[in-house]
């Protein structure tokens, strides 16, 4: 048994963690415990049968009762462990507003990029927190519904294909890790990126989302930057609501304070300095 | 890891409220959370806490998440319902919720904080045709199911084939009776027409007593009971708020015209066994002594309505769940039918156990 603290949340793991043990040290650093403590989540590696413990053998992850997702190889287990990680939060927290996003935060302000996966936005939001940003989530944001203020927490970017080749030159410092990679999950290869070290993680502070934007990314387009109605922008981020319509009116109104303070852009782009540069004069 | 979980008589006695959770271990507060969430019972655990302030954060947490999203789910149940209601009166069928969509609509007892996965309704079996045909025009679809399942349900089950909402994702199970087709047992489908209890515009749910009765058959002619300690606690709360009002007899005569006599008991011995209160004396004085062989399958019930989880001690109950599944098959169906269905169901059991339980399932997109 290990227990993983995001920083806000405490998930244990367990059966058999040997294949992950080494990435999760590197991974979580001062953040892994053997002792018990009440968790938040409970996640249990299990074998799927008998017979392929020895032939072609599965695991499956059993999250409070619930199989999401489809059995893998164990050494697959890595990325499993970190979207079940992911599925728990969006599964059971409806306290905060989750919306699907990266957040990037510089100055005491976030800049939020809301997509679903394969747009870019971990990409993106990664190179930021590499390079003089703090990434608060790579995967949704975690909003104060009383407050509107986004939280940090203290988990790696998932990195797929070839977002892996782009970002690797860029994990320079001993605050930094890349992990090893995992090849052929059933959205390719994965890597996990670790951005910062904890004595950082523990100096952040929620805070104020000061803009949204819309990522469109090809390669061979110019930089383009569009201002967006409110009211789109704010349709816009309920498409990516994991949870706003559980909550109900209480999120209606931290979204309409979000969307009334937040400059919100739709933005094409090519080159991740040219996101950089324009959200750094946000912030 | 020592894994020490939680008994089930301390988790029994926090759901009885005459054990509180700020009294318990770290280690049996931890435990208590996952069984209740294995249970489907998380959400009736964070109503009976007052005050959740004062317990760890990961407790707090889960109750107050669950209680905003029964809430929700609430509100869900209620649109939906009028929805179905104002569909199915343009055809003249009238909307007869069961089981988890009549206890919110009805404001029961057991509604506080009790999730449902899908809303049950009962319709006529001669306007069946016509109520799946105004579905599938207002955006129901019919989930897609394999070959064996669909014939199981058309021909021998008591309710269609699930339906699907295209925009909300809400799961419809259309009954057209409580109980399946194949058990031999039948139940008086008209008199719970007749004495059903509007709860809006062509809209109802049943008599208390056939609330009861339904609830009851559901647990104990069903095979799987990852549930029943969850229906167990729905019966007890709403057998004690009946005895208030109506009497024994009332119950029991609605049992005996659906030829559940026996049932009647084996349920009463086992609500009595589970939560021992004072009501049940006076209810067991009532209803018909059992036998040994049936003492034993109150005994397996109870070891099986529990959830599968490593955080219950001496949860320790395959024997129990196959006397159960056979017990619960064979209610249902005559034997004939259940060798050819056990014989299906057997084969894909043996090689799901060999290679994994997805081996059916199709592969996920590339």
């Amino acid at each position: 048994m290990i227990n993983v603290s995001s920083g806000k949340y405490t998930y244990r793991l367990r059966g058999d963690t040997t294949s992950v043990e080494h990435e999760l040290e590197l991974l979580y650093p001062d953040s892994l415990s053997l002792q018990f403590s009440i968790a938040d989540f409970d996640i249990e590696i299990q074998q799927t049968s008998a017979l392929r413990t020895l032939l072609r053998p599965q695991v499956t992850l059993n999250i409070e009762g619930h199989k999401p997702f489809n059995p893998i190889h164990p050494s697959k287990l890595l990325p499993s462990i970190e979207w079940a990680m992911n599925w728990c939060v969006s599964a059971y927290d409806h306290s905060k507003l989750l919306v699907h996003c990266s957040v990037a935060v510089k100055n005491g302000k976030a800049v939020l990029f809301p997509a679903k996966s394969g747009s870019g936005k971990s990409t993106l939001a990664t190179f930021l927190g590499l390079n003089g940003w703090h990434l608060y989530s790579d995967e949704m944001a975690i909003i104060n519904i009383d407050t509107g203020y986004v939280e940090p927490v203290f988990r790696p970017a998932s990195l797929k294909n070839e977002s892996i080749e782009i970002i690797k030159p860029f994990v320079q410092t001993s605050e930094q890790y890349m992990s090893a990679i995992t090849k052929g999950t059933h959205k390719g290869d994965i890597a996990h990126v670790r951005t910062m070290s904890k004595r950082v993680f523990d100096s952040l502070e929620p805070c104020k989302i000061a803009a949204v934007l819309f990522l469109n990314f090809d390669k061979n387009q110019k930089f383009n930057v569009y201002e967006i109605d409110k009211s789109v922008g704010f349709a816009k981020i309920i498409t990516n609501g994991f949870n706003y319509s559980v909550i109900g009116e209480p999120a209606f109104k931290a979204l309409v304070s979000i969307v009334n303070q937040a400059t919100i852009l739709e933005v094409s782009y090519a080159q991740m300095l040219d996101v950089k540069d324009l959200i750094t004069e946000l912030v | 890891m020592t894994q020490t979980g939680i008994s089930k008589s301390t988790f029994l006695a926090v759901l009885n409220q005459t054990e509180s959770i700020e009294a318990l271990k770290p280690e049996q507060q931890d435990a208590l959370l996952r069984v209740a969430i294995a249970a489907h019972m998380h959400g009736i655990l964070a109503n009976i806490v007052d005050n959740t302030s004062s317990l760890p954060l990961p407790l707090t947490r889960h109750f107050s998440s669950v209680n905003t999203f029964s809430i929700a789910q609430k509100a869900q149940v209620i649109a939906t319902s009028k929805l179905l209601s104002e569909q199915l009166m343009s055809i003249s069928v009238p909307v007869l919720l069961l089981k988890g969509a009549a206890y919110i609509a009805g404001h029961k007892v057991n509604a506080k904080g009790r999730l449902i996965s899908d809303i049950d309704i009962l319709v006529p079996s001669e306007a069946l045709t016509r109520v799946e045909s105004t579905l599938q025009k207002n955006g129901w679809r019919a989930k897609p199911l394999n070959n064996f399942d669909e014939k199981y349900y058309r021909e021998w089950s008591h309710e269609l084939p699930p339906y699907i909402h295209n925009e909300t994702g809400v799961t419809l199970d259309i009954h057209h009776n409580l109980i399946p087709l194949s058990s031999g047992k039948t139940i008086n489908i008209a008199q719970i027409h007749a004495k059903k209890v509007a709860v809006g515009s062509n809209l109802y749910i049943p008599s208390d007593a056939y609330l009861i009765l339904h609830s009851a058959i559901h647990l104990l002619l069903n095979d799987d009971t990852q549930k029943g300690l969850r229906d167990c606690f729905d019966l007890h709360l709403l057998i004690q708020a009946y005895l208030l009002s109506g009497s024994i007899d009332s119950l029991r005569a609605i049992f005996s015209d659906a030829k559940c006599d026996l049932e009647f008991s084996i349920l009463v011995n086992l609500l009595n066994r589970i939560f021992n209160q004072q009501y049940h004396e006076i209810l067991l004085d009532n209803v018909k002594r059992l036998s040994w062989h049936e003492q034993v399958l109150v005994n397996s019930l109870y070891n099986t309505i529990f959830p599968k989880t490593d955080y219950l001690q001496d949860n320790r109950s395959t024997l129990a769940r196959q006397h159960v599944y056979i017990h619960g098959h064979l209610s249902k169906m005559p034997l004939l039918l259940f060798i050819k269905h056990i014989g299906y169901k057997g084969y894909r059991s043996i090689v799901k156990r060999l290679l994994g339980e997805t081996f059916f399932e199709p592969s996920p997109p590339k």
